[in-house]
């Protein structure tokens, strides 16, 4: 939304995208964090992530904003595809989820991984693609991948909570 | 260069992401597909345990109505026409009779009584046979062992390397069933010429073994009979074993000349050392 109104007030948002790709991988990467149950995982998941805000921090200050995105989002986007992939690993391995789809986790991470998943070539290539190029695959893509993580979180919210009602009784 | 110009073109930019989604969509599918095969499977390895839990319950049911029905059947044909006779050595009629009568009608009736005492410990010692109460299963399958070579007809021999530690027991009277079970097996079927026990202990395990030279099973025929309708004292032989964990393995020479049955049983920390009972 701020970089929204920096763009229609003629103002450069790659400041405000760019800490937004910081908090959102951090938030992910503590989600993943909370969800694997393989100790060893949860610890390379934490320092992915803060690996994540080191880089970050190193191309965010000398290479300039607009090159920092592209390059942070690129990792944040390989970061949670693999997450994601260990997060489907780990439910296959555990014998006591009967169906994986009906945990509200699982449409989370699908969530993630269709918007990963489908904005990682976005993101590779937008430098390469001239102006126009740029913002009709933008609007597409993003655009898809955006309802398709849409759909997922909403299924999520909507879907019971299991461990709540357990523990709530 | 030509390759960098094709990575860099806006087809590529669309046909990655679309190959990117459709894998995502394929992992999301294998994942469920996945599950619900592994539930299945599940589903039908509870049900086959179920089906064989009804068939070993079956099974013990038939066991034990057979032994009721042997237990009346030696109570009505033996021991009621012994009494119901002694009975009538003593009657009322008793009184008229001369001394001599008397005495001898007396001594028939004693000696009738005697007769069905003896025949209602025998009933009871064919359910629960003393030695192995008082003096544990070593003892007892060697005096069951004893019993078979009275027969002149088959050489056995049985032989416990250590049995110091008895074990509980409701587990040694499973133990000398299920042995009770095999050998009958064996002189039914197998036309052995000698039958042999070893007992050896092997890591917290007690393993017993039994040999003989004639016609057995191996242990794919044990288990598709004890999962078949018939055989019912293999399925007992089973569900006893089941009962106090133990196992049990059919095993055959290449030439199919000697059968061996191993039984292996865990010991548990209720099993005590001779000295203490």
């Amino acid at each position: 939304m701020i970089s929204m109104f920096q763009t229609n007030h003629g103002k450069n948002p790659s400041i405000a995208q760019n800490l937004f790709t910081l908090i959102e991988t951090v938030i992910v990467s503590y989600f993943f964090y909370k969800t694997f149950s393989w100790r060893p995982a949860r610890l390379l998941t934490a320092i992915a992530a803060v690996a994540f805000a080191l880089f970050w921090l190193f191309m965010f200050i000398p290479a300039g904003t607009t090159a920092a995105l592209v390059v942070c989002v690129t990792i944040e986007s390989i970061l949670i595809i693999s997450l994601s992939i260990y997060y489907m690993y780990e439910q296959v391995l555990r014998s006591d989820i009967l169906m994986v789809y009906v945990q509200p986790r699982f449409w989370v991470v699908i969530g993630f991984l269709f918007y990963a998943a489908g904005t990682f070539f976005l993101f590779l290539f937008v430098d390469s693609l001239d102006i126009a190029a740029q913002k009709e695959y933008h609007d597409i893509i993003n655009s898809i991948s955006l309802t398709l993580k849409s759909i997922c979180l909403s299924v999520a919210m909507l879907m019971r909570n299991d461990n709540y009602v357990i523990k709530k009784l | 260069m030509l390759v960098l110009n094709i990575l860099q073109t806006p087809s590529l930019l669309a046909f990655g992401t679309f190959a990117m989604l459709l894998l995502t969509l394929s992992l999301i599918l294998f994942i469920i597909f996945h599950q619900r095969r592994v539930i299945r499977y599940q589903i039908r390895m509870q049900q086959m345990e179920a089906e064989q839990q009804h068939m070993f319950l079956k099974a013990s049911i038939k066991l034990q109505e057979e032994e009721r029905q042997r237990i009346a059947a030696d109570l009505h044909d033996d021991a009621g026409p012994l009494l119901a006779t002694a009975r009538l050595y003593l009657s009322e009629n008793m009184v008229n009779l001369d001394k001599t009568d008397q005495l001898q009608s007396i001594s028939s009736a004693k000696q009738l009584i005697d007769e069905s005492i003896q025949l209602i410990r025998n009933i009871s010692h064919s359910l629960m046979p003393p030695t192995l109460k008082n003096f544990g299963l070593e003892s007892a399958l060697n005096d069951f062992f004893q019993k078979l070579s009275g027969s002149g007809s088959l050489n056995v021999s049985c032989r416990f390397s250590n049995y110091s530690t008895r074990l509980n027991p409701e587990k040694e009277l499973l133990i000398f069933r299920v042995i009770q079970e095999l050998i009958n097996n064996i002189l039914k079927h197998s036309h052995s010429s000698y039958i042999n026990l070893t007992q050896v202990n092997q890591e917290g395990n007690m393993l017993i073994s039994l040999q003989h030279d004639g016609e057995g099973l191996t242990h794919e025929e044990f288990l598709s009979r004890s999962n078949s309708h018939a055989g019912l004292g293999l399925k007992n032989i089973q569900s006893r074993l089941k009962v106090i964990n133990g196992n049990i393995l059919f095993e055959t020479d290449t030439h199919h000349s000697f059968y061996r049955t191993t039984l292996d049983i865990p010991k548990d920390l209720e099993d005590k050392p001779f000295s203490d009972n």
